[in-house]
């Protein structure tokens, strides 16, 4: 909520680019606990895939990936590549959208009050054929894997 | 109104669900309305007067069920996932107003919705599903029968699976609720409970199982304000995480009360007739969660601190049962109060009770009650269909508890609530029971020492709902600045004050444990409806949502008589640290000074130019000439 109340000035926890997800099902009642979201992936497969050039990155003190809303044309590419589901569509713009770190500042670590989302420094993060398999991630078909793993061939 | 009102935070729509004839219609909500009610509880119960029938038989299918959501709900204030479930109370046929925490609340707004009304009656069970601004009504036969757990897991499966976020909520009734126990409660996003006055019974009544919430709708926020109220945010985020109720329950949820209220004589057990018992060791906070069960943080919507855990039992003869964990009240109530010393049997004996959906302070008297009669020998273990509810066996509770939500045998006659089968089982079951005077069961305390704490629920007109007890704190805010200790007719006149406080904070609609100063509060909500209230005016419309509850009940046939309480709360305690204090010899001072406070004549019947002082002028022709 925060997330989306800082990015799109809206209270609307659909347009939130951070998730936190519970998951209850099968292993009810202790909950497993998570946050998903982008991890701004060192060979970021949203990147590699965009035909247009529209993801980049931006070579700061925080390497983010960020998407260029202009020049972005709305083909999904980028929403399909990614293993996290952290890319997102925007049903209003027809454009995706995803987390930019609020400009190095973000919101979730600001406002979280237990010290579960913090924000710092780490070693840069390359995904996984493993990170595709994690359960919960309803939006990961089989089909997102084996895209995946063509383009880690590649 | 100096700026233009609403500016923001208001959807400002009705649902109206007809279940008789299936008919789902969409209205909009009169912005004067809003300004004079806020939301909430003070919304939900104006709109439900307006509507209702006097009268009527509770389960009579032109009754109404308003479910309301205040403005703040589902924005960025902490604890706003909470709502207000309006009806007419089942074991009393007055008010009842339930309020519960968790998500629903503010999913019902990215629904689309303010404000929920449910009238008629479906002849086979339905669940309603609410998806951004499409209501539909669709079967829900599958799940007649089931628990509230089965019942929540099923519908989210249905329409969840495409999402990696669970972004629906479901507000369900168990068992308890479809088979009309009068004190069935609603049960949402599992383990929060919508529970005072049965209105579960209700919603069992109209043959409705379940409302799913589910939507990606905005909170309007005017952006010239998106700012400041950011800024207000984090102050009230930052004044609720650092009160010493935030802290204390931030760290030992309200389990952490349990000792305190023991050592001055609060808390209840054995159905009131003791107030000492030895293993209190095992009651202490650190050793509940520490030791007695392992637990992982369950957070509401928008917590500042991890109050909600899920549990699972790891001592005790019910190792390895898993559930929510137990609040201060249902640690209680399923424990000392049946002589049951050992937390995680309450753990288990909770996760039933959730299960099958019912108030657990009505259950919790109720049960007490038939174990003081059997141990007493006032019935017999043939009458109880061949339990023997002996003080402490959790498994003879655990079959009444079923019998009782399924209604059988004996059970069909507990289900009528703790005065109702208490009357009806005569003898001397009348002076054992435990109730205040309009018919529900208190909250689950020994308030016969607790005097603010038995008189804000004597005479709230909600069945037996707790304001805030400052009688023993005092409140900046209120500007109660002595407290005090004895029930005299200070205790009344600092009642009358929390009884507004707290109704205008059933308008605001937060989690009570999450409370800011009273000017944080007032300032975010300026900010973002772009009203002009201040404290005065705040305690005027808290002022006026009690008195139009009470001209409700008057409506309804209510007398002073209701304004009392059972033989049992009256009589001192035996033993313990409150030995032979009680409020009786001077009730009738404090509740003329509440009366006077509130503007209400002797009988405590409102003044007419109090009533139309506070706009409540449509609602003399009640009283008569």
């Amino acid at each position: 909520m925060a997330c989306a109340y800082a990015n799109e000035k809206e209270m609307n926890p659909s347009k939130s680019r951070i998730a936190a997800i519970a998951f209850l099902e099968g292993r009810y009642p202790l909950p497993y606990n998570f946050v998903s979201t982008c991890r701004q992936c060192a060979d970021a497969p949203c990147l590699a895939v965009c035909p247009v050039g529209a993801i980049e990155r931006i070579h700061d003190r925080t390497k983010r990936v960020v998407v260029d809303r202009e020049r972005c044309i709305g083909c999904g590419k980028c929403i399909d590549a990614c293993p996290f589901g952290s890319m997102l569509f925007s049903r209003e713009t027809k454009k995706a959208f995803k987390c930019e770190l609020c400009d190095g500042n973000p919101a979730c670590a600001a406002i979280c009050p237990s010290g579960a989302i913090v924000f710092r420094q780490i070693r840069p993060f390359y995904a996984k054929v493993a990170d595709c398999e994690m359960k919960g991630f309803a939006v990961l078909s089989q089909h997102n894997k084996q895209n995946f793993n063509d383009r880690k061939k590649k | 109104m100096n700026r233009k009102f609403p500016r923001g935070g208001y959807l400002g729509k009705t649902l109206r669900v007809d279940l008789s004839n299936g008919k789902i219609t969409e209205e909009s909500i009169d912005p004067k309305l809003l300004y004079q009610y806020v939301g909430g509880t003070g919304l939900g119960v104006r709109l439900l007067y307006d509507e209702t029938i006097p009268g009527l038989d509770p389960y009579d299918p032109r009754n109404r069920i308003v479910i309301a959501v205040g403005p703040l709900t589902g924005t960025l204030v902490p604890g706003s996932g909470t709502y207000s479930i309006n009806c007419r109370n089942t074991l009393t046929g007055l008010l009842t107003s339930a309020q519960s925490n968790g998500f629903f609340g503010a999913r019902l707004r990215y629904s689309g919705y303010d404000v929920l009304i449910i009238q008629g009656k479906s002849d086979n069970p339905v669940y309603l599903y609410i998806n951004d601004g499409k209501a539909t009504i669709e079967d829900a036969s599958k799940l007649a029968g089931k628990g509230t757990f089965t019942t929540d897991q099923w519908l989210r499966k249905k329409y969840g699976e495409e999402d990696i976020d669970h972004h629906i909520s479901v507000a369900a009734i168990g068992p308890a609720g479809e088979n009309m126990v009068r004190f069935a409660c609603v049960m949402n996003d599992r383990g929060h409970v919508a529970a005072t006055g049965g209105v579960g019974a209700l919603m069992g009544s109209k043959g409705l199982k379940a409302i799913v919430v589910h939507g990606n709708r905005a909170i309007p926020i005017d952006p010239a304000d998106s700012e400041i109220f950011l800024e207000n945010i984090r102050q009230w985020r930052d004044e609720a995480h650092n009160t010493a109720m935030g802290q204390s329950v931030g760290r030992k949820g309200t389990i952490g009360f349990y000792l305190n209220a023991h050592k001055k004589g609060w808390a209840p057990i054995k159905n009131l007739t003791t107030n000492v018992f030895s293993e209190t060791d095992k009651f202490d906070a650190d050793y509940i969660r520490k030791k007695a069960h392992k637990s992982l943080p369950r957070s509401c919507y928008q917590c500042t601190f991890t109050h909600c855990h899920a549990v699972q039992v790891t001592r005790g003869p019910y190792k390895g049962a898993i559930g929510e964990e137990v609040e201060y009240e249902i640690l209680a109530g399923f424990g000392p109060n049946w002589g049951i010393y050992d937390p995680g049997t309450t753990t288990m004996l909770n996760t039933l009770n959730d299960d099958l959906g019912m108030d657990a302070k009505e259950l919790t008297f109720l049960i007490s009650m038939m174990m003081e009669g059997y141990e007493k020998g006032m019935i017999g273990k043939k009458e109880l269909d061949g339990l023997a509810l002996k003080w402490g066996d959790a498994e003879a509770a655990a079959a009444m508890i079923r019998r009782i939500s399924r209604r059988e045998g004996i059970g069909d006659l507990l289900a009528e609530g703790v005065k109702r089968s208490s009357d009806k089982l005569g003898g001397e079951f009348p002076s054992i029971a435990v109730y205040v005077k309009k018919g529900n069961a208190p909250h689950v305390h020994d308030p016969r020492s607790r005097w603010g704490t038995l008189f804000n629920q004597v005479v709230a007109d909600t069945g037996s709902q707790e304001a805030v007890d400052y009688t023993a704190r005092g409140s900046a805010d209120l500007a109660i600045e002595k407290p005090t200790a004895e029930p005299d007719e200070y205790l009344g006149e600092v009642n009358a004050k929390s009884a507004w406080w707290r109704q205008f904070q059933e308008c605001l609609l937060y989690c009570y444990y999450q409370t800011a100063s009273a000017e944080t509060m007032i300032k975010t909500l300026n900010n973002l409806t772009g009203s002009d209230y201040d404290m005065a005016h705040a305690m005027r419309i808290g002022k006026r949502v009690v008195n139009l509850m009470r001209m409700f009940n008057i409506r309804e046939g209510m007398t002073k008589e209701h304004d009392s309480f059972s033989k049992r709360l009256g009589m001192p305690p035996v033993d313990g640290p409150a030995q032979g204090k009680s409020i009786k010899p001077t009730f009738e001072r404090v509740l003329q000074a509440y009366y006077k406070m509130s503007g209400w004549d002797p009988e405590g019947i409102p003044m007419r130019e109090v009533l139309e002082a506070l706009d409540l002028g449509f609602t003399i022709p009640v009283l008569g000439k």
